[in-house]
């Protein structure tokens, strides 16, 4: 039986090897029930065959992995309804989105929750449903696999990549979804993404794999917090150059980098007083004319955790709130 | 029990809706009522009484079906389950509360039931056309040295429906005759009625020969192929459970089918012939349909009036329902311990 301290999905030095070589060489993530968890990483990174591992899909060479306590290799004895959606969105060409709906409903048996005409139309899919899978195109096929997880009433939701391939507005309605499903419904919603703004927006912990490796796990917001210690400041100025050479001269400045025509983005200490910096910009006449602190995004988390990593891998980063 | 009851109604629902499983089973149909037309077009204006008989042509027509329905079964059942795991279908049915062994029993079940459903298809469509075309009787032979006059003929035929009776049922009636019986006695044997054959008024003397020979009754015929398509079920099971083994060790689907196929083709063409003392002990050999044993095959030349061919020994077909339920269960417990470590 699922008790409440238990996390909905875990994973402890997981290692898979496939036709001899290694794609997971130490993953661990942990996942609480009632999060909504967004699993980063460069393609390749093995967040698929870290989900798929996990489920019991793929047996690991080493290390252990577990749903809702149960291992993955006995998924079928988990206590708890699950929905999955993978990469690839596994429906059968040969039958209509409403006919694999109505076999994964006769798979498991579901008498209760979602129905197929609801999940269809919550995934935005309703007119298309006599159409064989083979006729979707890929955000369509993406879209059936995400109504088919949601049928009955799932508590954990694995999803890999479900708004790649998508339109805006099936992103903006999938990440609503989500949103609703995990603070509405206190669904587990797990989802690997590049999409990493829609992450941040919705994720409230995020997990990011490397070579194999899990590098960085934690709050969104702390991790936030931590990628954007520091002031991070944009300018607009006409002699851009000048500006860029000036700024490197600081010592208070640890990065510069141009942005397109006439835009600098520099990142400075905590402890700098960025309006007698800015003060100082102006005095150089190098033509200022905006001026603007940003906020870090997940992008940089990315980017600073990868440029890391692309040293000798780091032992996992946790992160909780501070 | 539950899970596998859910899984294997889901499996077979869902080989029930599939586009190719439907296609096939129209194909299977096509090729069976086509052999029996194709038969209907040879046999029609033949002088042959024999190849006019509805089982003869039943049981061919059934044949070829079911080589048509072994065949797709084959390709179909090896390739889906390759198919299945590149694309990530099989994942759907783990999720939700379905062990590896329940889906691979649930698969085996489909398995079996494939073959099957195919056979009976074959059988059906073209008993139905053959009922259509031809009629059933005893199974009889040309006479011998027969008169070629034109008007005999014609004149002992309409003597034939004038009398409301057949060919081959006058031939039982003479062969009553020469195992001793009076022609009262053999006519009530046969069930027609009796006529004059003293006065030459109403059976003409030259219409003796021109009695077709009988070779075997039509119950005899009618359950010889029935005990021939029974025959044919353990080895079609294990032929689906076959094809299920290969889609399980295969990693693509047009290599486990081609495999598949090969294996039929290279078994038949070769092995079969070459080494028949242990044909019997390979359920390929007893197959109804591509079987190099096949005992529709069999019961089919015998319905035909060829009478140099000999019933299966009784205790070869048990070695062949043997060996086919051996083959089926190993087949079974290798797929289910290929599945378990199988990367989905």
């Amino acid at each position: 039986m699922a008790t409440n301290s238990q996390p909905a999905l875990s994973a402890n030095g997981l290692c898979v090897k496939l036709g001899g070589t290694e794609i997971l060489k130490g993953v661990d993530l942990r996942v609480d029930q009632g999060d909504l968890y967004g699993l980063l990483g460069r393609n390749g990174a093995g967040k698929t065959t870290s989900l798929r591992c996990i489920l019991g899909f793929l047996p690991p060479s080493a290390g252990d992995c577990r749903v809702f306590g149960v291992p993955g290799s006995a998924l079928h004895t988990c206590p708890v309804p699950i929905g999955v959606a993978l990469d690839p969105p596994g429906l059968d060409d040969s039958l209509t989105v409403r006919q694999n709906l109505q076999l994964a409903v006769l798979r498991g048996g579901i008498e209760n929750g979602r129905g197929i005409d609801e999940v269809l139309e919550l995934v935005g899919l309703t007119y298309r449903q006599h159409n064989r899978g083979d006729r979707l195109s890929h955000g369509q096929g993406r879209r059936a696999a995400v109504a088919r997880a949601l049928l009955g009433s799932p508590k954990l939701l694995v999803m890999d990549e479900p708004l790649s391939g998508l339109d805006p507005e099936g992103v903006e309605m999938l990440i609503g979804l989500f949103r609703r499903l995990a603070f509405d419904e206190g669904v587990t919603v797990v989802l690997s993404s590049h999409h990493l703004r829609e992450v941040q927006d919705v994720c409230t912990r995020v997990g990011m794999i490397e070579q194999g490796y899990t590098i960085l796990q934690g709050e969104t917001r702390e991790l936030l917090r931590q990628a954007g210690d520091g002031l991070r400041l944009a300018f607009t100025a006409d002699k851009v150059t000048a500006a860029a050479e000036y700024l490197k001269q600081l010592p208070e400045v640890s990065s510069v980098e141009k942005r397109g025509v006439g835009q600098l983005f520099c990142r400075v200490s905590g402890e700098t007083d960025w309006q007698l910096l800015l003060t100082q910009l102006a005095n150089q006449e190098f033509g200022l004319t905006e001026f603007a602190p940003e906020q870090a995004t997940l992008v940089d988390v990315f980017t600073q955790a990868l440029s890391v990593a692309d040293g000798p891998i780091e032992p996992i980063l946790q992160v909780t709130q501070s | 029990m539950k899970a596998f009851i859910r899984a294997s109604y889901a499996e077979l629902w869902a080989a029930a809706h599939r586009r190719q499983v439907r296609l096939a089973m129209l194909a299977v149909v096509v090729v069976s009522v086509a052999r029996v037309l194709v038969s209907w077009a040879i046999y029609s204006d033949s002088a042959s009484v024999a190849h006019q008989n509805l089982w003869p042509r039943f049981a061919e027509g059934a044949q070829t079906g079911l080589i048509v329905a072994e065949l797709l079964a084959l390709v179909l059942l090896a390739g889906a389950l390759p198919r299945e795991a590149s694309a990530g279908v099989v994942r759907d049915p783990l999720s939700r509360g379905a062990s590896r062994t329940v889906h691979m029993m649930a698969r085996a079940k489909v398995a079996v039931t494939l073959p099957f459903v195919f056979a009976i298809e074959a059988i059906v469509a073209s008993f139905l056309v053959a009922a259509l075309l031809f009629d059933g009787g005893h199974v009889v032979a040309p006479p011998m040295g027969a008169t070629e006059d034109v008007e005999v003929i014609a004149n002992f035929d309409s003597w034939l429906v004038e009398h409301g009776i057949r060919a081959d049922e006058l031939a039982l009636w003479v062969k009553q005759l020469d195992e001793g019986m009076t022609e009262k006695e053999a006519s009530a044997f046969v069930g027609i009625p009796t006529f004059d054959t003293e006065s030459g008024d109403d059976f003409k003397d030259d219409f003796w020969e021109l009695i077709p020979i009988f070779q075997f009754s039509e119950a005899e015929v009618r359950e010889g192929v029935f005990h021939a398509l029974l025959a044919g079920i353990p080895s079609l099971m294990a032929l689906g459970l076959f094809a299920l083994f290969l889609s399980v060790l295969f990693r693509t689907g047009a290599l486990a089918s081609g495999i598949a196929l090969g294996s039929l083709f290279l078994y038949g063409g070769f092995f079969a012939g070459e080494y028949d003392d242990v044909a019997p002990y390979v359920f390929m050999s007893w197959l109804p349909g591509n079987g190099a044993m096949s005992v529709l095959e069999n019961a089919g030349a015998i319905a035909d009036g060829f009478n140099d061919v000999a019933a299966p020994d009784p205790s070869s077909l048990i070695a062949g329902y043997v060996a086919a339920a051996v083959a089926g269960w190993l087949f079974v417990i290798l797929s289910l311990s290929l599945f378990r470590k199988r990367a989905l």
